[in-house]
């Protein structure tokens, strides 16, 4: 039993000083993250963050979306603006997407960061349509009503005027 | 590293420059100052090419060139054609301007008028409303400042701001309304030829034919003219800027500084002119994607955009046209905002019979304070541009049927006109956290319709339009 746990304990640090050597070659690939919104998108339209630990290692970070989580279907690519890391993109139909992240570190080096999942579910149309015709019935009355009040108000003043 | 569009020390030139400018002929200006009424409402004598310029320019702003383009980023061709349909504001304003000038011939604010109209109550809910919708607007402004510089030239965002802040604060500091409005039609002149100059420079660089296509295959919903929630959005922008126009303080002041006869045709031309600009401004945003420009937050597309399309040239054009912008509306809502305090809460509330020096020394010290409060306020980013104006929507909407049927119909009362302003406000607030900003000022102004309807139907009592005229109450220092 005692030869047993300290066999365990031997194993246990080696494993541990790999890691210690192994870890500055994996600092940027193991950190890169990307971050998206996690609730129902209904305006096609959002933000992600690319993060990792040492920011300023990352180089031409952009940002790939495809239709399925292996990105072999109509991938896209996003490059993310000058030094920013976060970007906002736009114009998505419904439909779920996967995205990730690809940086590169300052020796040309690529990395990719895990995938996040997106759904885009925009308001139905009818809902839609509903608020349109509220507001175009709201507007109309209010002008309507506007220009019907001044035109009132000039006559008023004309009829005293002549009085 | 970034290759931004402009040196950061040119930027920061440029700044100093136009700053020294402004407060050196708002100083120049100020010198003709003789009585509150000469700071607050340039005596009251302003002619038909000021007043149109000013009531351009003033209404070209962080909305018009930043937010315009974040809009037909997010919601595409509904988001562009939507936004110029604030215009509507400015030219349903210009009757009642005429109806302002006539029935308030010796007011100062648009507090004023709620307060005689309507009573203590009324203008309780309006002054809360005012004061959000300023201080949304003017961090809106402060914080636009930071975005264009951090943009064009990577300064930092929090230096930027305070650079604009400083700049307007000075010169409206030193000439009041006068040099608001002085330097509000320079500021329209720069705005027109320099976005006619950028328009051109677009369509025929890029081309709207590859801009098409690109946008057809890559992001086929911004051109969607059923894109559900930009087809929400459409009427509730519209309310947005009927609501901030209808109670602002900054177009009722510029109202009874002008001349006699010159209100309406200003509002009118001043709208006329205005239609056109969100359209260009926000075409460029649509020419984003084909660009494989993808920025860090949806209220910096447009001037990263036009710097990347029209080179450093170019890029210095976007930069004065943007400043000339920011500084044209900020000095109008620190000059109309604090003409408020002093007039509404100092003058009328506290010190009834303050002298006219001591107004004038009241007001200097609101701008300056407003100044300081604002930039404390910007200095977290709370919020996109977009969702920060859209948030004061929920308020400004519900006083557009208050402050209409207030100005022409006798019946509606003050206990009603309270309510509409104060539920209007709630559902609209509702109806942003719920459902989204772009609904906020449609849920507020349909709301306040109603209360109002009821109001005018349940009311028997007539208002006598001669209680409006208070006559001149300020005590010049013997």
């Amino acid at each position: 039993m005692t030869t047993q746990k300290s066999c365990f304990n031997y194993r246990y640090i080696l494993l541990v000083l790999c890691m210690f050597f192994i870890l500055p070659t994996t600092t940027l690939a193991s950190s890169l993250t990307l971050s998206g919104p996690e609730a129902v998108i209904k305006e096609g339209y959002f933000t992600v963050s690319v993060r990792a630990n040492d920011m300023s290692e990352l180089n031409r970070v952009t940002i790939e979306v495809a239709s399925d989580s292996n990105f072999t279907e109509s991938t896209r690519q996003f490059p993310a603006l000058g030094d920013f890391k976060d970007i906002s993109l736009t114009g998505f139909s419904n439909g779920t997407y996967y995205l990730r992240a690809r940086a590169e570190d300052t020796d040309g080096q690529s990395y990719v960061s895990n995938t996040v999942e997106v759904t885009v579910k925009h308001y139905p149309l009818w809902q839609a349509l509903t608020l349109f015709f509220i507001g175009l019935v709201i507007f109309i009355t209010l002008v309507a009503t506007l220009l019907l009040l001044h035109r009132q108000w000039i006559h008023s003043k004309q009829h005293k005027h002549h009085d | 590293m970034t290759e931004f569009a402009l040196e950061t020390s040119t930027g920061i030139t440029i700044i100093i420059l136009f700053g020294v400018f402004w407060v050196a002929f708002g100083y120049w200006l100020g010198r003709k100052n003789r009585t509150h009424e000469d700071f607050a409402l340039a005596g009251r004598n302003v002619g038909f090419a000021f007043a149109a310029a000013t009531a351009m320019a003033t209404w070209v702003t962080s909305n018009t060139t930043l937010v315009a383009p974040q809009l037909t980023y997010q919601f595409g061709i509904w988001g562009m054609i939507g936004y110029s349909f604030a215009a509507l504001g400015l030219i349903l304003f210009a009757p009642m301007a005429k109806r302002i000038k006539e029935l308030l011939p010796n007011g100062y604010t648009s507090g004023d008028f709620v307060r005689l109209r309507y009573g203590n109550l009324a203008w309780l809910v309006f002054i809360i409303i005012s004061v959000v919708y300023a201080f949304g607007w003017l961090i809106s402004l402060g914080m636009a400042g930071g975005i264009l510089l951090e943009s064009l030239s990577g300064l930092d965002y929090h230096i930027g701001m305070t650079t604009i802040l400083v700049i307007c604060v000075g010169y409206t500091l030193f000439g009041g309304m006068r040099a608001v409005i002085a330097t509000d039609f320079i500021q329209a002149l720069i705005i027109i030829v320099g976005v006619s100059f950028i328009a051109y420079w677009l369509i025929d660089n890029v081309g709207l034919e590859s801009i098409h296509s690109n946008l057809t295959s890559e992001h086929p919903k911004l051109l969607d003219l059923l894109f559900p929630a930009a087809v929400m959005f459409l009427f509730n922008n519209i309310f947005f800027g009927l609501g901030e126009i209808f109670h602002s303080n900054v177009w009722w002041s510029r109202a009874l500084s002008f001349k006699k006869g010159v209100a309406y045709k200003a509002y009118l031309t001043g709208g006329l002119l205005w239609l056109p600009i969100p359209i260009v401004t926000g075409f460029i945003a649509l020419a984003a994607p084909q660009l494989g420009i993808f920025p860090p937050s949806p209220d910096m597309i447009g001037p990263t955009v036009a710097a990347a399309v029209l080179g450093k040239v170019g890029a210095v054009i976007v930069f004065i046209v943007i400043f000339s912008a920011l500084a044209s509306s900020l000095d109008s809502l620190l000059a109309a905002t604090s003409d408020l305090v002093t007039q509404d809460i100092f003058h009328k509330k506290l010190k009834p019979k303050a002298s006219d020096k001591t107004l004038m020394r009241f007001n200097r010290s609101c701008i300056l304070g407003l100044g300081i409060m604002t930039w404390l306020l910007c200095l977290p980013r709370i919020a996109t541009l977009g969702a920060l104006l859209n948030f004061a929507g929920a308020f400004v909407a519900s006083t557009i049927w208050p402050i209409v049927l207030g100005l022409y119909q006798r019946r509606l009362t003050g206990s009603y006109a309270a309510c509409a302003m104060a539920f209007g406000t709630l559902f609209g607030m509702l109806g942003y956290f719920v459902i989204g900003f772009y609904v906020a000022a449609l849920v507020s102004c349909a709301v306040s319709g109603l209360i109002c309807l009821v109001g005018i139907m349940r009311s028997n009592k007539q208002f006598d339009w001669n209680q409006l005229d208070e006559g001149e109450q300020i005590h010049a220092d013997k």
